[in-house]
């Protein structure tokens, strides 16, 4: 996707529709729909004990600017460049044991700019046994040039492999992403 | 406006309403087609992060200094933890701090933003030390929309009780604590 820029309308110049358009008409049509994604895991995912490990995710409820083909798993390419707000999170399915209370949940942006980690923050587990870990979204700012790539990251303590929280649409981790400004 | 727009913008309360035979010239297209159009798309927005440990003591409730700018399209932000509107509207942002954890692992952390317009919090998240698997424990606090006049600022800032001081971490965007504003509408 394109984002136009704005036309410099010089002294003598003579418009035509064609003009107007591209001036006026795209550059309004792109703020009302900028590049956007939002992401979902549906399929549960077991996640190692201390390990960083990829988030994979299997559907869409957005994705207008082909930001992920979904054979890739859990990378996003940029191919509109600019400022980006990304939010994720993660959330584990209870196994009514100490694990469920143990250790930290992290989540992260990893790969991104074909580096290392940014964005890391860090939970807690759940508080009591049984009980599901939340899954909190974090908001991450910051540029994407054309061409880069980002990963979700996630990082458990618990001592033992955690499923991540599929069984309600409402606590299944979710990562979007959305194009703020060039 | 109580602050002189950058150049090439315009107030953005004031767009123009086109009177009966009034006819355009580049001039004006520029003015209230081109500038607005510039201004929507680069709303004021400003990204910090810190480049330096700073000492946060014991109950002691600490603003967050930052050391360089990641984005600042308004000169919202000129050293220290304020970032400033220069523009009256709703805001929306996020901020985190990394506590270095490696000697610390006690007590609560609460992070929230102070905005100057109401002279107190507006938002807070709280949680536990860490467990001590890794040195730095980032927690992030997000806010808005709020409401900010021209020249009204929010900060960062933190409160723990360790029973000591703790420094936070610093050295690369994975641990830096950081603050982000972006102007989202007029009204």
């Amino acid at each position: 996707m394109i984002v136009p820029s704005t036309h410099l309308f010089t002294a003598g110049e003579t418009l035509d529709d064609g003009d107007l358009n591209r001036a006026i008409h795209d550059v309004y049509n792109a703020l009302q729909e900028p590049p956007q994604f939002v992401l979902r895991q549906t399929s549960l995912q077991s996640i190692a004990n201390a390990t960083w490990s990829n988030m994979y995710y299997w559907t869409a409820s957005k994705n207008n600017d082909n930001f992920m083909s979904y054979g890739d798993g859990g990378t996003i390419t940029i191919h509109t460049p600019g400022f980006y707000q990304f939010i994720y999170g993660v959330g584990y399915t209870a196994l009514s044991t100490a694990a469920d209370t143990t250790g930290i949940r992290m989540v992260a942006l990893g790969n991104i700019h074909g580096g290392g980690l940014e964005g890391r923050y860090e939970n807690r587990p759940s508080m009591n046994t049984g009980w599901p870990a939340a899954s909190v979204g974090q908001p991450y700012f910051c540029y994407m040039a054309e061409g880069d790539t980002c990963t979700v990251k996630v990082y458990q303590t618990s001592g033992v492999t955690l499923n991540t929280y599929v069984a309600s649409t409402q606590g299944q981790a979710r990562w979007s992403g959305r194009w703020i400004s060039p | 406006m109580s602050h002189p727009p950058r150049p090439g913008w315009v107030d953005p309360f004031s767009p123009h309403v086109w009177a009966d035979k009034e006819i355009p010239n580049y001039h004006t297209l520029n003015l209230y087609l081109r500038d607005y159009g510039d201004y929507l798309l680069q709303p004021q927005m400003c990204k910090v992060h810190a480049t330096v440990a700073q000492s946060i003591p014991n109950t002691t409730w600490t603003v967050v200094q930052f050391g360089t700018e990641d984005l600042d399209n308004n000169d919202m932000w000129s050293g220290g933890g304020e970032i400033y509107a220069r523009t009256a509207g709703w805001y929306v942002g996020a901020g985190s701090v990394c506590y270095d954890e490696s000697g610390s692992l006690t007590g609560r952390r609460r992070q929230t933003i102070w905005a100057s317009r109401v002279n107190s919090y507006i938002a807070e998240s709280q949680d536990g030390a860490g467990s001590g698997a890794v040195a730095g424990r980032r927690i992030s606090v997000s806010f808005g929309p709020i409401w900010m006049n021209a020249n009204n600022y929010i900060q960062l800032r933190c409160y723990q009780t360790s029973g000591a001081a703790v420094n936070t971490k610093v050295g690369t965007l994975e641990y830096d604590s950081d603050l982000f504003i972006r102007w989202i509408g007029p009204q």
